[in-house]
C-alpha cells in the first residue's frame, strides 16, 4: 500500500498553500503558517522542492530537475527525499 | 474614591495608566517602575485603570481594566505583592493593544550609537548579559520584552526590568514587614533600573546587530555567525503571539536580518562575554 500511496504522491501537481509565507535567504527557505502560527526552516534540497511546487509540476518532474540540479547525487536518494518532503509538506500543510 | 494623592497616572510607550490605591506602599512601587508620569488632564484617554483597595483583606478580589473592554482580576493572596501582578497584566495588555509593534522576548541596549537586541529567555544567560553590559556602560532600554517599531528598525525603550531584578527573598526588604504567603524560593524580585537608561518610555533607538543567546558547554564563550534563515527562525520562535499575525510580522523580521548583524553568542563568563560584544560592536563603528 505504501507503494500505491507514493505512486499516487508522484503524480499530484502540488502547490504551495496560501496561508504559507516564506522568505529565502542564500537558497534555503524560511516558511511561516500564518494559520498554524509555526515556522519552519527549509534545507536546499527542500526548499527547491519548495519552489516547484506551483501546481505545474509533477513530483515527477520535480525529481527531474532535482537529479539535474544535484548530478553528482544518487537519483534513487533524491526519489526518497522528495517523497519524504512531499509528505512531509502535505502533514504540515505547506501544499495542497 | 481614593484623594488625588492616591492616584498616579503613567505612561507606558503610547499608553497612559491611571492606579487609584489606598495602599501607599503600592503606589511607591508603580511610581517607581513606571516612573514615566502623565499629566491626566492632557491624556483624558487612560489606557490602563488599575484599582486596588488593600485595606479588607488579602483575598479581595482586584481588577485591571485595559482597553478594549478587557479586564483583568487580581486575588491578592496570590500576589502578595502586587507589582510583578501589575507588570505581568500590564504586559498582557500591551501584547494584545500593540499591534502595529512587533514584541520580542529579548533584552535590548545600546554602546555608540549602535544598538543590539539580545534574543532567548531567561534561561540562555540574557539577563545577566543585558545586566553586565549596562554596569559597563551600555545605555539600558529594556529586558524581558522588547517593542519594534515596525516598519522601521527601531526598538522603544521598555525598561519592564523583569532582568534586572534581583533575587529577593526579600520581600521583606522590598516591602518592609510584609506578610506573604509565597514559598521564598518563589518570591518576587527588587525592580533595579539602572541611572544609565533611555530617558522616556518613547525613546526609540535603531538595531543594528542581533544576538541569540545560548549556553553551551565549551572553554569560554564565543560569538558565532549565524544564517540569515536561522536568524528568522530564533526571532520567530522569540516574538509574542499578537493574536493576528498574518504574515506581517513575518515579513518585517525577515526584513530585520537581512540589514543587521547576526551572530550567535555562547555566554561563559560575563567579563569575556562582553569583552567579545564589545568588541564586535566597537569593530563595526
Amino acid at each position: 500500500m505504501a507503494f500505491d500511496k507514493g505512486t499516487e504522491l508522484m503524480d499530484r501537481l502540488p502547490l504551495i498553500s496560501e496561508r504559507m509565507a516564506y522568505q529565502e535567504f542564500d537558497g534555503e527557505i524560511v516558511l511561516f503558517d500564518k494559520k498554524g502560527k509555526k515556522t519552519f526552516k527549509l534545507n536546499r534540497v527542500a526548499s527547491l522542492i519548495f519552489f516547484f511546487c506551483d501546481g505545474s509540476h509533477s513530483a515527477s518532474e520535480i525529481l527531474k530537475e532535482l537529479i539535474r540540479v544535484f548530478p553528482k547525487d544518487n537519483p534513487s536518494v533524491l526519489s526518497a527525499d522528495l517523497r519524504q518532503t512531499l509528505e512531509h509538506f502535505e502533514k504540515e500543510g505547506i501544499v495542497r | 474614591m481614593a484623594p488625588p494623592d492616591r492616584r498616579y497616572y503613567f505612561r507606558v510607550s503610547d499608553f497612559v495608566g491611571e492606579v487609584i490605591t489606598d495602599d501607599e506602599g503600592f503606589l511607591a512601587d508603580v511610581r517607581r517602575l513606571y516612573y514615566e508620569q502623565a499629566e491626566p488632564t492632557l491624556n483624558p484617554h487612560v489606557s490602563f485603570r488599575i484599582s486596588v483597595d488593600r485595606s479588607l483583606n488579602l483575598n479581595k478580589i482586584h481588577t485591571i481594566k485595559g482597553i478594549r473592554g478587557l479586564e483583568l482580576t487580581l486575588i491578592t493572596a496570590f500576589y502578595p505583592s502586587l507589582l510583578p501582578a501589575l507588570d505581568h497584566h500590564t504586559n498582557r495588555v500591551l501584547i494584545k493593544t500593540l499591534q502595529p509593534y512587533c514584541l520580542i522576548q529579548g533584552g535590548f541596549t545600546a554602546f555608540q550609537g549602535k544598538g543590539l537586541l539580545l534574543v532567548g529567555g531567561p534561561e540562555t544567560g540574557r539577563p545577566l548579559l543585558v545586566r553586565a553590559l549596562t554596569e559597563r556602560g551600555w545605555t539600558y532600554y529594556g529586558d524581558g520584552m522588547v517593542i519594534l517599531n515596525m516598519p522601521g528598525r527601531e526598538a522603544f525603550h521598555f525598561p519592564k526590568s523583569i532582568a534586572l531584578q534581583r533575587p529577593a527573598n526579600p520581600l521583606t526588604r522590598f516591602r518592609e514587614g510584609e506578610k506573604t504567603f509565597r514559598d521564598p524560593e518563589r518570591t518576587s524580585a527588587f525592580y533595579v533600573l539602572p541611572d544609565n537608561r533611555a530617558q522616556t518610555w518613547r525613546e526609540v533607538h535603531p538595531v543594528h546587530s542581533i544576538a541569540f543567546t545560548s549556553r553551551q558547554d565549551g572553554d569560554g564563550p564565543e560569538l558565532k555567525a549565524v544564517s540569515r534563515a536561522d536568524a528568522l527562525l530564533r526571532l520567530m520562535e522569540n516574538a509574542y503571539d499578537q493574536g493576528d499575525d498574518d504574515g506581517l510580522r513575518f515579513a518585517y523580521l525577515a526584513g530585520l536580518v537581512r540589514e543587521t548583524d547576526c551572530f550567535r553568542v555562547n555566554i561563559k563568563g560575563l567579563k569575556k562575554t562582553t569583552d567579545l560584544i564589545i568588541g564586535r560592536i566597537a569593530a563595526s563603528i
